[in-house]
């Protein structure tokens, strides 16, 4: 029992080690003074992050920021991030295991940032995917009242255009058709 | 001040093991950290190797709704030895309740650390299960922030967001103790009215408290009614004056409550314990309070809940306490009316 809890602890030090990394990563994308909302995007999957990005404006209004920098693991995601908002700081693509790396790291952290992880079940102890379906609750549900705690909640009905052939955009898109 | 002290140097150590270049610090952390965290996961494992369930909020109604829905759960599964972690000695009587025999009690500052155990470490590895959809001390969680979209409720949050099951989920009653002489015994030493007393119970941890003088008019209203009338009341809690202290185990509070007939209680963890009991049940709601897109009775309706279906549920407006107070007699009387002639309580036979 006191193996399997010291052979967590370990595993957790050496990812929070490489979390570290992406870390810096990160900061090194903001310039100093600056104070840009951090959204992440840890998953690949296209009906989280359509929401995650349709919501980031109405988000950025209700919490008076000016722009959010987009950290993603998702080609999509970086690839389409203008499509939404024009109020993206700067994005960064990172490799799905650093960006599972930083979640690992993130309950350690008090960043002074205000960061909002675009995800379900990511970092542990979020357990929101258990609601999806409940009553009814819908994805976007969940992402614009969960994630962003946009309450309360209007749906955003307008739709990004693009005429491209992407298929990463595409796919992407495809949640809001 | 030495626990003070202690969190702050873990506070810049932590800071330090997130920013500094190299691993040092980090290294001295998690270092320090287990050396801490074996000490508490041994606690709570209690030398099983078994789930460990983990009830990381101090509210008497969570833990006993939490520990309801697993046991529904575990009946199915018949794994009744599992050990349960809670805040607390109150809580740990709500786990003795529901029949677990393993039982583990920790102090807040503990149960924070367990959870933060949990969300570095990963709650699925080191075998533990968190009864609660967001746990306040996790800082991970978004569920809460559903509360009463579509309808969801208390017990929804528990069913759905925590076990992952829906209104299938059944909520087990407790196994409270049977009627004996000495709640009889009570009753005529301070000359309480077997049926005609009504159990107040004021107290209340998370909702708002009804100012001290309506409860103690309240319960001059329910004299001149024909009733008698005590408090329910914690240990280190005065009964309203006027009213008679009653502080009972839980295990007994289904046949001293039966006995008595009636209670009236602000919405508190309480009023889950003793939803299930056949009596007069009148539940008063604070007002202007918001969960999620609705107020507090939308959410934590004993009846829209399914925890009963009989709950006299009732919300004021502003400070009319005393419109309130019409309304509560008003509520008994109609009560009183319906259940004429009806032998209510499954203690009634008792009756002197």
């Amino acid at each position: 029992m006191k193996r399997n809890l010291l052979d967590s602890v370990w595993d957790s030090y050496r990812e929070c080690s490489s979390g570290k990394k992406a870390y810096r990563k990160i900061l090194k994308g903001i310039k100093q003074g600056d104070r840009p909302t951090i959204v992440l995007f840890p998953h690949d999957r296209s009906d989280l992050n359509y929401y995650g990005l349709l919501y980031i404006d109405e988000y950025l209004v209700r919490t008076l920021s000016r722009n959010a920098l987009i950290v993603t693991s998702s080609e999509g995601v970086y690839r389409s991030a203008e499509l939404f908002t024009d109020k993206i700081y700067g994005k960064i693509l990172l490799e799905e295991k650093e960006m599972l790396s930083f979640l690992m790291l993130y309950p350690l952290l008090e960043p002074g940032y205000d960061v909002v992880v675009v995800s379900l079940e990511r970092p542990e102890g979020r357990n929101a995917h258990r609601l999806l379906g409940a009553k009814g609750l819908t994805m976007e549900q969940i992402v614009a009242i969960g994630v962003f705690f946009i309450i309360p909640f209007r749906r955003v009905w307008t739709r990004p255009s693009y005429d491209g052939r992407d298929p990463c955009v595409l796919n992407l898109l495809k949640e809001g058709w | 001040m030495i626990a003070s002290v202690k969190g702050r140097v873990f506070a810049l150590a932590k800071s330090l093991a997130v920013r500094a270049r190299n691993d040092v610090f980090l290294h001295a952390y998690f270092k320090f950290k287990s050396l801490e965290w074996t000490d508490l996961y041994l606690r709570a494992a209690a030398g099983s190797e078994r789930m460990i369930y983990i009830c990381p909020y101090k509210g008497t109604g969570d833990v006993y709704l939490a520990l309801s829905l697993l046991c529904g759960i575990l009946k199915e599964r018949r794994d009744e030895t599992a050990t349960v972690c809670v805040i607390g000695a109150a809580c740990a009587r709500i786990a003795a309740l529901f029949g677990f025999s393993n039982i583990v009690s920790f102090e807040q500052k503990e149960m924070d650390d367990i959870m933060l155990m949990g969300t570095v470490c990963g709650f699925g590895r080191l075998n533990m299960f968190v009864l609660h959809a967001d746990p306040p001390n996790s800082k991970m969680g978004i569920s809460d922030r559903m509360r009463n979209y579509n309808g969801l409720n208390y017990r929804d949050m528990y069913s759905y967001g925590v076990f992952g099951m829906g209104p299938e989920l059944e909520a087990v009653v407790p196994g409270f103790r049977p009627f004996d002489e000495s709640v009889a015994e009570y009753f005529r030493s301070n000359r309480l009215k077997p049926g005609r007393t009504v159990i107040v119970a004021p107290s209340v941890k998370t909702l708002g408290r009804l100012p001290e003088w309506f409860w103690i008019e309240l319960a001059a209203r329910l004299g001149q009614a024909g009733y008698s009338v005590c408090t329910n009341c914690g240990d280190d809690e005065d009964p309203v004056a006027g009213s008679v202290r009653l502080s009972v185990p839980y295990g007994m509070m289904k046949a001293y409550y039966e006995y008595a007939g009636h209670v009236i209680s602000s919405r508190s963890g309480l009023c889950d314990v003793f939803s299930s009991f056949d009596m007069c049940k009148i539940v008063i709601y604070q007002p202007n309070v918001f969960w999620g897109s609705s107020g507090a009775m939308e959410y934590f309706s004993l009846n829209r809940m399914r925890l009963c279906d009989d709950a006299i549920e009732i919300r004021y407006q502003g400070i009319e306490f005393l419109e309130l107070m019409d309304t509560v007699m008003l509520s008994l009387a109609d009560w009183e009316r319906r259940n004429q002639g009806r032998q209510h309580g499954t203690y009634a036979r008792y009756y002197v």
